[in-house]
């Protein structure tokens, strides 16, 4: 081997790992691991389209997030929202907090292409974080998918200045994986999400005081779980005309599906003595008190000891406190 | 921490700790939601005392960045405990999407050039990448 070719080897070589010093190489998603996100291409045309000011990506991609599930919003009023002028930029947990501020409910996906594909596939656009540079020197660029085509190897973006972004799939695993894989969707109270699993879900709903309607959904998709019948009658009393008869069903329903909710037998009593049925109240909140057990059976069965008392307090009385407000 | 706090912050915790106040309370003692799944998880108490002296530091971290005051109070309510602690602890680390200016050197220049050719990444309008058929 002449040195001549040696030392081109050696320089590529060198060349090489010093590139792989500044990038490193995602390992994206298989053709085959795309295969069953959904159609072959996809184009959500009716998503809106609000070319960023400098600085703002997160402003306009929420709003394109939010205008097309229907909220009345633009980009500058959300900068007052999601906009941080110290970072001259938006911080990821501000762009969830916003979609639960317009009345829609934040999933995140998990950080896989095709979970982003399928999302797209199901009409839901997602809102990603690139970083379009390197580690060492990151660009850091909110943008949504609005599309993808499998046979051409890429997605559709609204992105910056451009309505319809074509970036190879590559390239988009490598900035977005790169940007840590951030994907958030909005979704409708009266929909379902795609990937978050029971507890994600509640906490969701819990953070975004839904709607009974969404916990209702909730309890429906996850059968036998007590904290989304539990959520389930807090959202029916939460109504301007309170359920009592439907939340004091989903709480016999959290207790019948799991006996150490125990959270469920202090509200079911108050639930029972709101409709003035004094004696089954009185039997909720002592089955509850008998569960925490003497001693308590453990330190949470011991924190609820006192909130239980004062309730057996009130039912024996045959009289509720005031709220707590209007003390 | 508990130094960079007034002393109403102070007896913030001391309230909360002896006051009996296990839960947060809604209306006439139910249990709300957001208590019953911390409850669940196995949460305990002080970390609730702990989530209200989280937001003190967010609002304030927020302000000296230049969020406008008549805002700032809806930004923090809106975010919920977990949002609140991660902005609290990492707010000037986490990536802030923004498009920020990136100042090239001629030699990061060529590495970026050269990416965004490979595909790698998508710096300049003006590449296009070598696997994008």
């Amino acid at each position: 081997m002449s040195s001549v070719a040696c030392r081109s080897r050696l320089a590529a070589a060198a060349a090489s790992l010093w590139l792989g010093a500044c990038v490193t190489i995602h390992e994206g998603s298989t053709p085959a691991s795309r295969s069953g996100v959904g159609p072959a291409a996809v184009e959500l045309a009716a998503v809106p389209f609000f070319p960023q000011e400098i600085h703002a990506c997160g402003p306009a991609a929420l709003a394109e997030l939010l205008v097309r599930e229907g909220v009345d919003i633009t980009p500058e009023v959300l900068s007052d929202e999601v906009y941080l002028p110290g970072r001259e930029g938006t911080l990821a947990p501000e762009l969830v907090a916003s979609v639960r501020r317009h009345g829609l409910l934040p999933e995140l996906l998990p950080a896989r292409s095709e979970a982003v594909l399928h999302a797209v596939a199901q009409g839901r656009p997602v809102l990603v974080l690139q970083n379009l540079g390197l580690d060492m020197l990151p660009h850091w660029h909110y943008a949504v998918v609005v599309g993808y085509d499998l046979g051409r190897q890429e997605v559709l973006l609204r992105s910056g200045l451009e309505r319809r972004q074509r970036m190879s799939l590559f390239t988009f695993e490598q900035t977005w994986l790169r940007g840590g894989g951030f994907a958030l969707t909005a979704v409708r109270p009266d929909q379902l999400p795609l990937y978050a699993t029971a507890a994600q879900w509640l906490q969701t709903l819990t953070d975004a005081h839904a709607p009974a309607a969404a916990w209702e959904r909730a309890a429906k998709h996850w059968p036998g779980s007590a904290a989304a019948s539990f959520g389930l009658a807090n959202a029916r009393l939460a109504r301007p005309q309170p359920d009592l008869h439907a939340a004091e069903q989903a709480l016999s329903d959290a207790i019948r599906d799991d006996p150490d909710f125990l959270p469920a037998y202090n509200n079911l009593a108050l639930v029972l003595a709101r409709q003035n049925n004094w004696v089954e109240a009185r039997k909720a909140i002592e089955g509850g008190i008998a569960r925490i057990g003497v001693p308590p059976a453990s330190p949470a069965a011991a924190a609820l000891l006192p909130a239980f008392e004062d309730t057996r307090r009130q039912v024996l009385a045959g009289r509720l406190d005031p709220p707590a407000g209007a003390r | 921490m508990f130094l960079s706090h007034r002393p109403v912050v102070f007896s913030l915790i001391v309230t909360l700790f002896f006051a009996a106040l296990p839960m947060r309370v809604a209306q006439a003692d139910m249990i709300d939601t957001g208590s019953a799944l911390h409850w669940q998880s196995g949460g305990d108490v002080r970390a609730q005392v702990a989530d209200l002296l989280t937001r003190d530091d967010v609002r304030a971290a927020l302000l000296q960045r230049g969020v406008k005051p008549e805002v700032v109070a809806a930004r923090v309510a809106a975010l919920s405990d977990a949002e609140a602690r991660d902005l609290a602890q990492r707010i000037d680390q986490m990536p802030a999407g923004g498009d920020g200016i990136i100042e090239v050197l001629f030699v990061v220049f060529i590495i970026l050039l050269i990416t965004d050719i490979l595909g790698l990444t998508k710096v300049f309008p003006f590449t296009r990448s070598v696997n994008h058929r």
